[in-house]
């Protein structure tokens, strides 16, 4: 899997989870920029990316994570 | 000795010289050695208490060690994990819950003899949060029982936090510092700070609610909102006084603490406030309570059927609201376990749930009477809402007992409503021995403590750096006038008894 | 190298802005710390602002109640000060001399010796506190009177070093003290007394002549021997000229004894000594009229002792005559000013022991009175205070209206106690009534005791204990009188069918 095709699918899993087709996300997006991005939907964001992918992220993971750059890179090291 | 007393400033002075004095790459064993002393004396001089807090660090410690070392055998390292997670917080909830439930059940008294040590709710937390990140990602874990033990006992943290994490504070802690003039002035400014707000302000709001929840038979109706509102004025000045101290003697050292407040009454919505307020505590129970538990396959698979039978968007949210009620249930025996804190934080869990729900009924209101929404006027209404909220949980938070509290509660709708008292001057210039001068005094905290909010939102800096770029007579002026305010006005020395701390070794 | 970059980097700017704030917040400390201490002393504090003296008069509140310097000076020319300080233990005067020392020197050292037989090893932390909030805030002389204080006697736990140390910490929270205008003269160095440090006293409690002169001795504790050594010790070492001094006053025995071992020590320093006691007769001190309370006389008796002691010291010191120098004549402008206000004085206090003779006399024939009427105007009197008890009175054609100065009810149980026509107390109800309390006396004087009940089984009064009781029906009073610390008559009024009350003792 090549990181634009990563990229893609996430945002697929993220229009899915806020229910929103007009979300597009990049690299650097943050929880700042996405208006229901809140600690609340934090989880059930991580657990929707978790099944598209068949990954497992860490609870360390889950805590840390800043956008959704550092997610693509979680997805890629356990993807490929 | 506490941290408002004279000695405390007397030993931070003498381990302060020592510290800068001594080589950089030294200056945290001299903290290291300090910290025992001064801890020591916070805990009144209580080998017990001190003994067991340096057991818990090390219990922790050990445990970061095994989970590393036992990073193959899966079964054997959660077992390590539960026996931990039960021995730490066992001992937390041993000292803070069970003289309320021993009485509760009438069982002969053990815990009379038993010293919790100061902090133990702080540290715990601390320690706990550690145990888990090292579960999660063997990389944490740290291989210096000497650091570690420094990080667990860090004094300035014993009073009332924050609630810290190894990976934030720990190298920091131990880090080579560079002595920095501005970094101490800082330091001394913001104890300073602190001590307004808690000796001028928080003292002399806590008299009027004290008068009135001393009394609840004469003081009703309108009396019981204004005790609410101030206890909630009182509770900020003083915590975040008692931080603001704990910051400050942590700055003089050069290590910066994470913060615990944001300007909480900005808060436009309860969940916003928690954000805001005891920010430290929030994240702790989102990262070790809320996220795990809504992670673990039972949640998953409940959400699964939520969906099922609510759809998308409510089957989503139903086990998010479950996984908070957990966590407020525990925020509660956090602060104690009684009805009376439970209700104070499930209140929260309350509203937030109520709101979430009720959330598409009110965009529809809102955009059917053309409210503006994007002006100040709407986010002062959001603000005072979510104040008034706050200072209702508040309110029983301070009072004797649930019962007590919403039975003050009760008297305040059901009794005659006197809104008169709002004018009786005369009254209030003697209320509680308060005089004229007194209400000058707190009238004037509040506007300056407004006035330190403005700048900071309008600035984007913090006070202290502000007032930095100040001209030489104002700055000296302020600090002056700061000094002896407090020296003048607070409320210290012998004949007053200075109350502890709300939030002290909550 | 060091001292290059401290110059080069600007860090001496920083090291001088430290130095500056610290100062400027000293200094603002200081007068900020003036500023609220309420018992600063103007005998003490104004002998800054006094021109040369010749005589310094240092003690207690003894040292101000004595002796009149304005007076001295206009019959003898010598310029004499009263430095007292309230409550002062021998323990602080060695940082009392040195502070009015460092001011001027003296030719002549009178020191009130009373105060030693008062010396206690307990801390009262009071004492240090009156004392060295007259002392400058930073000043070595305050620290030392405290290490001097504290190293003499029993520490135990408790002492609040910060707040002794940093007497603002005591007394900041009585922001009163600001709206007083009196605390802000401070600043400006305008505190002064008027009278040289006399103070005159318009009270009067009578009291009879201790005949205790004794030459016994009494050994001097390790304590009292400690501190008046370093005291003779520190007045040799800086060549003073030095007369110890007791003044007349309701002296005991024991304490007589004390001077005497006390003198006997002076003796081998080579200092003066003299107990006044001896010689109230030459004075013509009447112990009847011319007391304030046991420690001090009022002015009737200062003007008698200073009559007496003013001339004593021209006759056995060489003391100058300023009155020939033009310099001095504001001495005699004081004076004018000192003696006009004092003939005001004089009347009023020659008034009031009147009225108080006349209370006695009135007290000595109350016994003798079997008349009810007659008997309770008599007691009418401002001097008296009067204890009253009464259960189940009927009040048959206003009979009670005898009482009703004092709130008498019918039927109810009553206590009552009145200090002349203000109640001290009154309790009226069906149920047991009962009150305890101490008569009011001028403070050192023992305090003496009473209570009131009225219940049931009828009415009891005590006095210092001692009770009496009477059956339901009557009233008991008891007559006491304040000046004299003297119970003058005690009845009890019997109601008998129409014909009033019957006085029976």
């Amino acid at each position: 899997m090549t990181r634009e095709e990563v990229n893609k699918t996430m945002d697929e899993v993220f229009q899915d989870v806020f229910d929103d087709e007009g979300i597009h996300v990049t690299e650097s997006t943050t929880a700042k920029d996405i208006a229901d991005w809140d600690s609340m939907m934090h989880v059930t964001l991580c657990v929707a990316i978790e099944r598209k992918f068949g990954i497992k992220f860490n609870m360390d993971q889950v805590n840390t994570m800043k956008n959704v750059g550092e997610m693509m890179d979680i997805v890629l090291s356990q993807v490929s | 000795m506490t941290i408002l007393s004279f000695s405390f400033y007397l030993l931070v002075g003498i381990s302060l010289v020592l510290y800068w004095l001594f080589p950089r790459q030294y200056r945290w064993v001299v903290l290291l050695l300090s910290n025992g002393v001064i801890a020591w004396l916070l805990n009144d001089r209580s080998y017990v208490a001190l003994g067991l807090m340096y057991g818990m660090i090390i219990v922790a410690f050990a445990a970061g060690k095994l989970f590393d070392s036992l990073d193959e055998k899966k079964r054997l390292k959660k077992f390590v994990l539960i026996a931990f997670l039960l021995l730490e917080a066992g001992i937390l909830l041993f000292s803070k819950d069970f003289v309320y439930y021993q009485n509760l059940l009438s069982i002969s008294s053990i815990s009379s003899r038993f010293v919790p040590p100061l902090g133990i709710s702080y540290f715990t937390l601390s320690l706990i949060g550690y145990g888990l990140d090292c579960y999660w990602n063997k990389n944490l874990v740290e291989k210096n029982p000497f650091r570690f033990l420094l990080f667990g006992s860090y004094y300035p943290m014993l009073t009332s936090g924050p609630i810290v994490r190894y990976r934030e504070v720990g190298n920091d802690l131990v880090s080579v510092h560079a002595f920095s003039y501005e970094t101490v002035c800082f330091g001394l400014q913001r104890i300073l700070w602190g001590m307004f707000k808690k000796l001028v302000l928080a003292e002399r709001i806590g008299i009027i609610v004290n008068t009135i929840y001393g009394d609840p038979a004469t003081y009703t109706g309108w009396f019981v909102w204004i005790a609410i509102f101030g206890f909630l004025l009182q509770l900020y000045a003083d915590f975040t006084g008692s931080m603001d101290i704990i910051y400050g003697v942590s700055e003089l050292y050069g290590i910066k603490l994470p913060e615990n407040f944001d300007l909480p009454f900005m808060a436009r919505n309860l969940s916003e406030f928690w954000r805001r307020w005891h920010i430290t505590l929030g994240a702790w129970l989102k990262n070790y309570i809320f996220y795990p538990i809504i992670k673990t396959g039972a949640f998953q698979s409940f959400s699964q059927k939520t969906m099922g039978a609510f759809g998308k968007k409510w089957g989503r949210k139903i086990p998010v609201w479950c996984a908070l009620f957990i966590s407020w249930t525990i925020m509660g025996f956090w602060h104690g376990g009684t009805p009376k804190f439970l209700f104070v934080t499930l209140w929260f869990w309350f509203w937030i749930v109520i709101g979430e729900m009720l959330e598409p009924l009110f965009e529809r209101v809102v955009n059917s009477l053309k409210i503006r929404t994007d002006c100040f006027s709407w986010h002062l209404f959001q603000s005072l809402r979510t104040f008034a909220l706050v200072s209702l949980s508040a309110g029983i938070f301070r009072a004797e007992s649930l019962r007590g509290g919403l039975s003050m509660y009760k008297g305040a709708l059901i009794s005659k409503q006197n809104p008169w008292i709002l004018f009786d001057y005369d009254m209030w210039s003697s209320f509680g021995g308060l005089t004229i001068g007194d209400w000058f005094t707190v009238l004037l905290g509040l506007l300056i403590l407004c006035a330190a909010a403005i700048i900071r939102l309008t600035t984007g800096r913090s006070v202290r750096e502000w007032v930095l770029k100040q001209n030489l007579v104002f700055r000296w002026g302020l600090w002056f006038f700061l000094l002896f305010a407090v020296l003048i006005w607070g409320k210290y020395g012998p004949g007053y008894n200075t109350a502890d701390f709300i939030y002290k070794g909550f | 190298m060091m001292h290059k970059r401290f110059f080069a980097n600007g860090r001496w700017k920083k090291a001088l802005g430290v130095v500056a704030f610290i100062g400027v917040f000293a200094l603002m400390f200081n007068y900020a710390t003036w500023i609220f201490r309420t018992n600063v002393n103007d005998d003490v504090v104004g002998l800054e602002n006094e021109g040369d003296l010749d005589v310094l008069w240092l003690g207690g509140s003894v040292a101000a109640h004595y002796f009149q310097p304005l007076q001295a000076y206009h019959d003898y020319g010598y310029c004499a000060y009263d430095f007292g300080s309230n409550a002062c233990r021998t323990d602080f005067y060695i940082n009392e001399l040195a502070y009015a020392r460092r001011i001027q020197d003296f030719d002549l050292y009178i020191v009130d010796l009373r105060t030693l037989a008062l010396l206690s090893e307990e801390v009262r932390d009071i004492e240090i506190g009156s004392w060295t909030s007259q002392l400058g805030v930073f000043s070595f002389n305050r620290f030392d009177s405290m290490y001097r204080y504290y190293s003499k006697r029993r520490l135990e736990d408790g002492i609040d070093w910060t707040s002794i140390v940093f007497d603002i910490a005591r007394t900041h929270s009585n922001t009163k003290a600001l709206a007083d205008e009196r605390q802000w003269d401070i600043l400006y160095g305008k505190r002064q007394t008027e009278t040289r440090g006399f103070e005159t006293a318009i009270q009067h409690t009578a009291f009879e002549k201790p005949n205790v002169a004794t030459t016994e001795r009494r050994t001097l504790t390790d304590h009292q021997r400690e501190v008046f050594t370093d005291l003779l010790d520190y007045c040799k070492n800086k060549k003073m000229q030095v007369l110890f001094i007791v003044n007349p006053y309701i002296v005991s025995k024991e304490e007589w004894e004390t001077y005497n071992s006390a003198a006997d020590l002076i003796d081998v320093y080579g200092f003066d000594y003299l107990n006044t006691n001896e010689y109230v007769d030459e004075m013509g001190i009447d112990f009847e009229t011319d007391f304030e309370n046991m420690n001090h006389v009022n002015y009737l008796g200062s003007v008698k002792f200073h009559k007496w002691f003013s001339k004593y010291l021209k006759e056995h010191y060489d003391l100058p005559d300023h009155r020939v120098d033009p310099e001095y004549s504001f001495w005699e402008d004081d004076y004018e000013r000192f003696k006009k206000n004092q003939e005001d004085l004089t009347s009023q206090i020659t008034e009031l022991v009147e009225s108080h003779l006349e209370a006695k006399e009135t007290g000595l024939s109350l016994s003798q009175m079997d008349d009810t009427t007659e008997w309770l105007s008599a007691i009418k009197n401002d001097n008296y205070t009067i204890v009253l008890a009464a259960s189940d009175i009927i009040d048959d054609d206003g009979m009670l209206d005898l009482f009703s100065d004092w709130e008498i009810q019918p039927g109810e149980n009553y206590v009552g106690v009145w200090e002349g026509n203000s109640k001290i107390y009154v309790g009226q109800s069906n149920e047991t009534e009962e009150y305890e309390g101490l008569f009011s006396a001028s403070s050192p004087i023992p305090q003496q005791s009473y209570g009131a009940y009225a219940g049931d089984d009828g009415t009891a009064i005590s006095v210092n204990g001692i009770v009496q009781d009477l059956p339901p029906g009557q009233i008991k009073v008891v007559v006491f009188d304040v000046n004299y610390q003297r119970v003058w008559d005690s009845v009890a009024l019997v109601q008998e069918n129409n014909r009033g009350f019957t006085l029976y003792r």
